[in-house]
């Protein structure tokens, strides 16, 4: 499938096989003012493939744009989804992989996603610090204390727009 | 809780599938848009149909534009990206 890749979760982590090669992948995370804990609620991760693997050591990060993906499974009881090649910048994505905190609605409760069309990868929370990692369809919503997102594909990328609630 | 005035609620049954129909398209006239979406043909949907696009259109969710080469002159929406 291809999937617009926005944003990454905030710990990353490497191995080095036998083989010589590195496995490398990233999943949520919450920064507790000491260092960043995994504070997983559901646990995910996005493995880098090959390719992957290159651009971040070339650039430091993955920077927004297409790519083509595994189906996110679940194996043991964590998740993962394979980033595996760059697809046509031009291509347009079936899912969106976000990652999100409180700062962008508010936390956002159990239901504050759509049931069967989100999924989510990886989902940390602390106190009141949240950090989920999504895959979201074109338009899709997230519902938080404080307002509604819907993502928008937007210039060869994705926005959020954000309507929020009223006090009374 | 209500959303403040001069906000959008995007409708998953209505305001949904419209909106992905246009993003798969890339463009589509309006006349285009309602054919994808209603089999028959009738004002009351057609109607409802403009309000609908106006709404998306004032709140971004999509452009009219004209684009070139598509026979029909006036509205044509599209995703902004």
């Amino acid at each position: 499938m291809v999937v617009f890749v926005h944003s990454l979760g905030s710990i990353w982590h490497a191995r080095e096989h036998a083989s010589g090669a590195t496995s490398v992948w990233n999943t949520t995370g919450i920064d507790d003012g000491k260092r960043i804990r995994p504070r997983s609620e559901t646990y995910g991760q996005v493995a880098l493939g090959g390719r992957a693997q290159l651009e971040l050591h070339k650039h430091g990060s993955i920077r927004p744009g297409v790519w083509i993906a595994s189906e996110l499974v679940e194996y043991a009881g964590i998740r993962k989804l394979q980033l595996i090649v760059r697809a046509k910048a031009d291509s347009a994505a079936d899912l969106y992989l976000l990652t999100i905190t409180e700062a962008l609605i508010g936390p956002l409760p159990d239901d504050g996603w759509h049931p069967r069309e989100t999924q989510i990868v990886s989902h940390s929370r602390w106190n009141h610090r949240q950090e989920i990692m999504l895959l979201l369809h074109p338009f899709g919503w997230l519902r938080g204390e404080r307002a509604t997102a819907t993502l928008i594909p937007a210039n060869r990328g994705c926005e959020w727009r954000i309507a929020q609630w009223s006090a009374k | 809780m209500r959303y403040l005035p001069g906000s959008i609620a995007i409708s998953d049954e209505t305001d949904v599938p419209l909106l992905r129909t246009v993003y798969r398209a890339g463009h589509v006239t309006a006349q285009q848009l309602y054919a994808s979406i209603h089999s028959s043909k009738e004002k009351r949907l057609w109607n409802t149909l403009n309000w609908r696009v106006a709404r998306l259109v004032t709140h971004k969710f999509l452009d009219r534009t004209p684009v070139p080469g598509l026979a029909r002159p006036g509205l044509v929406a599209r995703p902004k990206w």
